[in-house]
């Protein structure tokens, strides 16, 4: 019974993982990288507080305002990539400072101090809805890449967007709508960080966990299943991180057990790489499209 | 199409352009490189905007907007490049843009049944579970014209088709385009510079010449010559004077050469020969018979697995390409974009590439260290700008990244490049092919200059037309040995045909 405890406790840090590893899995598939993750987690962390707040204390209210302002990231950092073609590396690290440190910034004057002392009320196995709508998540956007028109259309656009053009699909659209609700998704990720696990804000809270799910994206090679079961072995390495801290192994420096989920990144991504060093990722990833 | 015209910053790519198409006939658009031709089947096709002029369709005045509005009028396009997926099946990629569904989910047996039943109707069969990366051009080109059908095309635009075929692919696809348009429905609109293409295949031709159409006519009504003079706007030469040259010293040869290709298959087995200054030495060969790995190793490319190299007597085999060129091997590829320039980098940067470290373009300026340090832009321009000129590159600027200029332009440039730097031996993989006959003569008579001079030259060539009119040596190879070695003018086409493709 302790064992399913601990892996439930664990299992529920899940989310914020999952969901902002998916957000920049769809648009990479269409071919945007979004290099804001770490930011707009940190955003979506303080737009669910300051929903939580402002407008009525409901938690999935907050959880969708979260959704929603990282959706409006998405739509300016397409607006700069799509329709103004700046350099997509650039944007990226332009949008991640400017939005993390927006978060703080916004926090520091207009929230003072929120405590959120709602909880998700549904749970199986104790853990709460929004875990089992990642799982959902997962499984439908694995089932849309494969089996839909949708999908179809997506992956085009990801690798050949020539093609895609000339088979009469809008490219621009297309990349628009995956890195919008893509970063809908980041943002809904920061918002249950916030929310849900920290019960509040604080500064620097997304803690790296951003650049995790974005090496994740990496090392799942551009596949949903890879995503999935990458962000379920990441959630694991970072529970136990906060499990050797909390049981006080004191003969091990508290700095170096923090630094055990970014060690496994490391490691990841170099197995990755081993493995092949571009299979599976979109051919036209990072490149902008134009017709002329 | 009636005034088509559209402008670019520097050219007007299309000037006040009519043509016409009747329902099921197949018509030609003939021109040079740069006529023009392939801007006028972007507009048709919505990935350009015209400027001026009115597009009708079955009376119809119509806007097209985007290649969508141009499939839903029934226009498709074959690309000369094609436009397929990579990691996506062959049928996924017919179907994209019109995929049949069920509910939600993509129908993919439906689209499997429909796209067999089209593919028996034309003669056109491809494996639907192949993934197009592993599909040899003639196959990625059926699953286009496939596509285009699928997608519900009454009209099929064939952009330069055949430059990417072998001669028997070639007789295959004009077979198939002669079945479909037979049908009486589907028209076919051939986008082609060769000359006997058009003659063979079409019913009208229009000829474009810098923008403009010269003339539509019946194809029945004109030959070769009409063509061309129509087409360049002058007679063209097509054979070239072979004068006697004085044979200087063996600067080249070759010994029992053995190559592995890129998958490890052994495809050149025990090649030996030999070229002398002032000679053309010709291979002729159907591609894929050694000559790749043959021309690879002599250029420092590829590692020989057995025999010898030796350039003017001494042992060259398997030198990095480098220290090749030194000793004055210049190449010209046949891979322009890919091996010949750097597309990114412009005209003038492109010009000094491989010499740019060297005097005169770099130098040490006030720097007491002896290697150089800085290039000297007012040198490096007054050199390319005198090298443009020279070879005819047609440029607004020097500036422009080599990428953007056209297959006859590049060649020009790479051309200008290799000769400039004096080499005694000039390796030329299919140096006039894809490109217009204007280029074609400049670069073959260029090339017979060199030889005059007194330079060995090794010309690899599937144009048999070619091949016999340059050489004065031919070496035929087939499977990666050589099958015969004969003076070109004790030999007939005819017969080199024979033997490229083993039949004697």
């Amino acid at each position: 019974m302790r064992v399913m405890q601990q892996i439930s406790s664990i299992l529920s840090f899940f989310p914020v993982i999952g969901l902002a590893a998916l957000g920049g899995f769809l648009s990479q598939k269409s071919g945007v990288w979004n290099l804001s993750l770490e930011g707009i987690m940190a955003f979506g962390a303080f737009s669910g507080v300051f929903a939580y707040h402002y407008f009525g204390g409901s938690i999935w209210v907050s959880l969708l305002f979260g959704f929603l302002m990282g959706f409006v990231i998405g739509m300016l950092l397409s607006a700069l990539t799509i329709r103004l073609s700046l350099d997509q590396v650039v944007v990226g690290f332009g949008l991640w400072f400017l939005t993390e440190g927006l978060a703080g910034f916004l926090y520091n004057t207009l929230l003072p101090s929120v405590k959120v002392k709602e909880t998700m009320g549904f749970r199986i196995f104790s853990l709460d809805s929004v875990f089992y709508l990642t799982l959902l998540s997962f499984g439908l956007i694995h089932v849309v890449m494969k089996n839909t028109k949708q999908g179809l259309t997506v992956v085009a656009v990801g690798e050949n967007p020539r093609a895609a053009d000339v088979a009469g699909i809008d490219v621009s659209k297309v990349r628009w709508i995956c890195t919008s609700l893509g970063s809908g998704f980041v943002g809904l990720a920061g918002a249950y960080l916030s929310l849900v696990i920290l019960q509040g804000f604080t500064y620097n809270l997304v803690a790296g966990y951003g650049w995790t799910a974005f090496a994740l994206i990496l090392f799942g090679r551009w596949k949903t299943s890879g995503v999935f079961w990458g962000s379920l072995f990441f959630t694991f390495l970072i529970g136990a991180q906060t499990r050797l801290q909390v049981a006080g192994f004191t003969f091990i420096p508290p700095e170096f057990v923090v630094i055990i989920p970014h060690l496994g990144v490391i490691v990841a991504l170099a197995t990755a790489g081993a493995m092949g060093k571009k299979a599976g990722m979109p051919s036209a990833l990072g490149v902008h499209y134009d017709r002329e | 199409m009636r005034g088509i015209t559209k402008r670019f910053p520097e050219v007007v790519a299309n000037d006040h352009v009519d043509f016409d198409l009747r329902r099921g006939e197949i018509h030609s658009i003939l021109g040079e490189n740069g006529a023009g031709k392939t801007t006028l089947m972007n507009i048709l096709y919505g990935l350009y905007r015209l400027d001026e002029g009115e597009i009708r369709v079955n009376g119809q005045r119509v806007s097209i907007g985007a290649p969508k509005d141009a499939i839903d009028l029934g226009i498709g396009m074959i690309h000369q490049s094609f436009t397929l997926v990579a990691g996506l099946t062959v049928l996924d990629n017919i179907i994209l843009g019109r995929e049949p569904t069920r509910g939600p989910f993509l129908d993919r047996e439906r689209a499997d049944r429909e796209i067999i039943e089209l593919g028996e109707r034309f003669k056109l069969k491809v494996d639907l579970e192949a993934r197009p990366e592993r599909l040899s051009a003639s196959g990625k080109q059926k699953v286009e014209i496939l596509k285009a059908l699928y997608q519900g095309a009454k009209v099929l635009i064939m952009d330069e088709p055949t430059s990417v075929l072998l001669p028997q692919e070639k007789e295959e696809l004009m077979r198939a385009l002669k079945e479909i348009a037979g049908e009486g429905f589907i028209s076919v609109i051939f986008i082609t510079h060769k000359l006997p293409e058009a003659l063979e295949i079409s019913d009208r031709i229009t000829i474009l010449r810098r923008g403009r159409v010269v003339d539509t006519i019946n194809a029945g009504d004109v030959d070769v010559k009409d063509l061309a003079r129509m087409m360049v706007g002058r007679d063209v030469l097509f054979d070239i004077e072979r004068a006697e040259s004085e044979k200087g010293e063996r600067f080249l040869e070759v010994e029992g050469l053995e190559a592995f290709d890129d998958t490890g298959v052994r495809t050149l087995k025990g090649v030996s020969f030999e070229v002398r200054g002032g000679e053309i030495l010709g291979i002729a060969g159907v591609s894929g018979n050694g000559q790749e790995e043959l021309i690879d190793v002599i250029v420092g490319l590829r590692k020989a697995s057995a025999g010898k190299v030796f350039i003017n007597g001494g042992d060259a085999t398997n030198l990095s390409p480098q220290d090749l060129r030194a000793l004055g091997v210049g190449y010209i590829p046949e891979d322009r974009m890919g091996r010949g320039v750097m597309p990114e980098l412009s005209i003038k940067e492109n010009l000094i590439l491989g010499t740019h470290s060297q005097k005169p373009f770099a130098n040490r300026g006030p720097l007491p260290f002896e290697n150089m340090w800085f290039t000297d832009q007012n040198h490096v321009y007054e050199y390319a700008k005198r090298l443009v000129e020279e070879y005819n590159i047609d440029t607004p600027s020097i500036e422009k990244p080599a990428g953007k200029l056209s297959g006859g332009n590049l060649q020009k440039l790479i051309l200008a490049r290799e000769f400039s730097r004096d080499p005694q031996l000039l390796i030329a993989d299919k140096p006039t092919s894809g490109l217009d006959i204007g280029s074609q003569e400049f670069i073959r008579r260029k090339l017979r200059g060199k030889r005059d001079e007194g330079k060995a030259i090794l010309l690899i060539s599937e144009d048999l037309d070619e091949v016999l009119g340059m050489s004065d040596r031919i070496v035929i190879m087939y499977e990666g040995r050589v099958v015969n070695v004969v003076q070109a003018e004790r030999i007939s086409k005819e017969e080199i045909g024979e033997m490229i493709t083993g039949l004697r």
